[in-house]
């Protein structure tokens, strides 16, 4: 339906939109620039490693994430065995940690020094490092483990909602034409997941091609690490604009097939009766091999790095427990706040600005919007300052001019360039939540408040806010949780002295010190299971 | 070993339950070589059931299945779907939306050789008459095509028996009647045993040899169409089946009883006695209405069907009281609404029941 609306509607929205595109924007612009030759020493030098190492990381993380989540995905839709109930969800629980902690966690324990390789020399009496062979953990492998060792989850939750929506009676029909349980599965239930597999492998490629801590802790070089340091030791901004555009490509491959993917699924994913579920009962050695490889998946991927970090933080309470522990946290809280307030308060905007207006041309400042998502922190963070730091050019350079007065680093020196780039990077979560919730107004209610004499804004007041009261609330708390995990942006845009739980927990993991950063690392995953809690209970909703 | 005497499928004492309801309670059925067997029953009546038992796809909690005399299922053993070498044909006909027509029909034949694989392919395409459709997908046909499809891979797998759920549910009803007489005559002619389950009681008629009626988990009867048409041995099946007029009757004699309408004689003995008080079921078709001004009965309600007209008829039930008995019939020309009318009643072997 078409609603005259006011100038004002028309232009915040369009200047919302303009404002978050902005930074992609400025990275093209500056990576067409002349970059002091240091793009062509990267070229000469390093660059091709870097890109290698990517692709390299990117497969294998995808490898390894297939081999351990898609046998979990297809015990849990279509078996029955002891502690399924609870597994189902128990396996999402590795999304709440973050990579960096489970690398250090496990480095800390596979290193020479560590408790592994203490007991091994200690039960066969080797003497040095000479004696015998132990994998190295700081290597693409051991990087590339870590990463789907908590990446996973996506692959196993899309590939396990494909497989409980497949229709019962294709899986029956192949055993019925002679398939065992097995042989149907490899022949029906994952070719018919395919289009989902894809999605769950492109999210966890994007991941990991936005992974920054990880790798830079493994010192494993890849794109995104050769721009953090490009920008920093370099000081190349062109440099890093032109790394960065790279990267970007790299993460559109993956958006495009992730798109094309979703599309295939529509003709895959035809669930055309649901009937009652039935699964295999699981016996004997079968069932006990399901238990292992599930439980081992959360074991490995949460259950021991949490374990750890809850035993450092009973070690180390007193080193933990600090002035600072409660700054960060406050700092982190209070940017958490400010952006998810304001990412709800644009996205409803935006949203409601499509629903009122109805043209095809008003859905584009919400796709505009989303944009940044795709962004990987540190990409985004270049793209940040380039626009900021011309802007606080200008800024002095006109205040000089007029008052003979410098205002200082004002949008780059501040906390201003933190919620801008957060606001950036996580609005797409917002404008999705709101969206979908506007969506399920049905158009006839627009309709009736307005024969019953309403004005728009009225009607926005009346049916439309209360109505997305629920997509208001998660858009905000997914905004929050995001913020508060939120490391590379904040590595690279925290003003002078400030510091995230993030960037805290970071720089204690970097100095092999994260025992005296345990409560603020506990508490950055702490946060991250909150929104495993809704999914949960939405996929019980929904099965 | 299959044994030549032994009939396509036997169970006995078959019982299931699931989540703690009983959905079989003891049932037995055979059916012969060559047979075509329909279950009929309202929904959630435990015929699915009983094809997906006999399929292998459910556990019985009880009770011995054997497909051309061998063992698949007893108290002890069950035997895994894929080795009873039976053919599903499902409700939605589940074929794979992955794969073309063509991998769909071979899907039971990957491991035989290619040669093979391609005459076999050849034939069952001829057969359903799907030759220039092999290289779709299951999306790109038409419902109809589609069945098509689910019946070549059935058949393709050579299975002893088999199994049809609801095939023409998803079916236009335009083309339905004749689909149904097509795949009848398709499983004819391959001298293929079948068990179909169906709740519309036209397609049970059109398609099968005998039937069965379900309810509740048990056979009520079992006969040809015609049998359980016209002599329902329970009220449930005689209502199932169609439309019945129930009339209070008086047994005057060991052909005759008394009702309403007069003395209405059968053609076969009643095995009921002198003087007992039973319910008398017509169909429709079994009354005859002529015209007359003295007539008994009043055309209160027509329906022009096309084939037939249905009408209803209100008689006093007593010529001092208002009540009113109404009754169904069906007749070749329309009359008028007011008309009043005689009713007759065609020469048939009388069912009656016990009184309620």
């Amino acid at each position: 339906m078409n609603h005259k609306l006011a100038f004002s509607w028309h232009s915040s929205s369009w200047f919302i939109a303009i404002m978050l595109a902005l930074p992609i924007a400025a990275l093209f612009y500056q990576a067409i620039g002349p970059s002091a030759d240091v793009f062509q020493h990267l070229v000469d030098t390093v660059l091709l490693d870097y890109v290698q190492n990517t692709f390299i990381l990117v497969f294998l993380v995808c490898l390894i994430s297939s081999i351990i989540a898609l046998p979990a995905a297809w015990l849990i839709a279509m078996c029955n065995f002891p502690g399924r109930k609870i597994l189902q969800w128990a396996l999402m629980l590795p999304m709440a940690m973050p990579a960096y902690i489970v690398a250090y966690i496990y480095t800390d324990m596979f290193d020479y020094a560590g408790p592994v390789q203490i007991a091994l020399r200690a039960v066969f009496d080797w003497q040095s490092a000479s004696d015998y062979w132990f994998f190295d953990i700081r290597t693409i492998p051991g990087a590339a483990t870590v990463l789907a060792l908590v990446l996973y989850p996506y692959l196993y939750l899309l590939a396990r909602t494909s497989f409980l929506e497949q229709s019962t009676s294709l899986i029956q029909a192949s055993r019925v034409l002679g398939s065992s349980a097995l042989s149907s599965c490899i022949r029906v239930s994952l070719p018919l997941a395919r289009p989902a597999i894809a999605v769950g492998l492109s999210l966890i490629a994007m991941e990991t091609v936005a992974d920054f801590a990880t790798v830079n802790y493994f010192a494993v070089n890849t794109l995104t690490t050769a721009v953090y340091d490009t920008w920093i030791g370099h000081g190349s901004l062109t440099a890093a604009a032109q790394l960065s555009v790279m990267t970007l490509s790299v993460i559109l491959l993956f958006v495009g097939l992730e798109r094309f993917a979703r599309r295939k699924q529509q003709v895959f994913q035809k669930s055309m009766l649901h009937e009652q579920e039935v699964r295999y009962q699981l016996t004997g050695c079968a069932k006990l091999l399901a238990m292992v490889w599930c439980w081992l998946l959360v074991f490995a991927g949460f259950l021991l790095p949490f374990t750890v970090l809850v035993n450092y933080a009973w070690h180390y309470f007193a080193e933990s427990w600090t002035e600072e522990f409660f700054q960060y946290s406050a700092n982190s809280l209070i940017l958490a706040v400010i952006v998810a307030g304001l990412a709800v308060l644009c996205s409803i905007l935006l949203g409601l600005y499509r629903r009122l207006v109805g043209s095809k041309y008003a859905t584009i400042p919400a796709r505009i919007s989303t944009m940044g998502y795709a962004l990987p922190g540190t990409v985004l963070a270049i793209g940040i300052i380039i626009p900021l730091t011309s802007a606080d050019f200008l800024l002095n350079d006109m205040t000089e001019l007029l008052w003979d007065w410098t205002p200082g680093l004002v949008f780059t020196g501040t906390s201003f360039a933190l919620i801008f780039a957060y606001l950036i990077r996580f609005s797409a979560i917002a404008v999705g939540s709101i969206e979908s919730s506007i969506d399920k107004i049905s158009p006839s209610l627009d309709m009736v408040t307005r024969t019953l004499g309403h004005r728009p804004h009225s009607m926005i007041r009346k049916i439309h806010i209360p109505l997305i009261r629920k997509g208001v609330l998660a858009a905000f708390l997914l905004v929050f949780i995001e913020s508060m995990k939120e490391l590379p942006t904040a590595l690279l845009l925290r003003p002078f002295n400030y510091e995230t739980l993030a960037t805290y927990v970071f720089q204690f993991a970097s100095d092999e010190m994260l025992e005296q950063a345990a409560l603020a690392a506990i508490v950055i995953v702490l946060v991250g299971l909150i929104p495993l809690i809704f999914l949960n209970r939405s996929l019980e909703q929904q099965h | 070993m299959t044994l030549s005497s032994s009939p396509a499928l036997r169970i006995s004492d078959l019982h299931c339950s699931y989540a703690g309801v009983d959905i079989l309670m003891g049932l037995d059925l055979s059916l012969g070589k060559n047979e075509i067997l329909c279950l009929l029953g309202p929904s959630g009546c435990g015929k699915t059931t009983t094809l997906k038992l006999i399929a292998g796809l459910l556990p019985p909690t009880q009770g011995r299945i054997e497909i051309n005399g061998n063992v698949v299922d007893n108290g002890r053993f069950n035997l895994a779907p894929e080795k009873r070498n039976v053919g599903m044909i499902f409700q939605d006909y589940a074929l794979f939306p992955h794969l073309t027509v063509t991998d769909n029909v071979l899907f039971s034949l990957h491991k035989q050789s290619k040669t093979k694989q391609q005459e076999k392919l050849d034939y069952m395409l001829n057969l359903v008459n799907l030759s220039e459709f092999s290289d779709r997908y299951p999306h790109q046909l038409s419902g109809g095509q589609q069945q098509r499809v689910a019946i070549a891979r059935a058949l393709a797998s050579s299975p002893e028996l088999l199994l049809l759920d609801e095939p023409f549910s998803n079916i236009d009803s335009q083309v339905r009647h004749h689909l149904i007489e097509e795949m009848r005559g398709l499983l004819k002619s391959y001298n293929m045993s079948a068990i179909f389950v169906t709740h519309s009681k036209e397609e049970a008629f059109a398609f099968a040899d005998r039937l069965a009626v379900f309810n509740q988990g048990k056979i009520e009867q079992l006969g040809t169409p015609s049998e359980l048409y016209n002599q329902p041995a329970t009220r449930f099946v005689a209502d199932f089946l169609g439309k019945v007029n129930y009339l209070d009757a008086v047994v005057v004699d060991e052909y005759s009883v008394n009702t309403v309408l007069g003395v209405i004689s059968s053609e076969q003995k009643l095995t009921a006695a002198v003087g007992e008080q039973k319910l008398l079921a017509l169909r429709p078709q079994q009354l005859k209405l002529v015209i007359a001004e003295q007539g008994i009965a009043t055309i209160t309600q027509q329906q022009f069907l096309g084939i037939t007209t249905h009408c209803t008829i209100g008689i006093a039930t007593s010529m001092l009281t208002e009540n009113e008995l109404e009754l169904s019939v069906s007749m070749q020309q329309p009359m008028t609404v007011g008309d009043m009318v005689n009713v007759a009643v065609e020469s048939h072997d009388l069912v009656l029941f016990e009184l309620d």
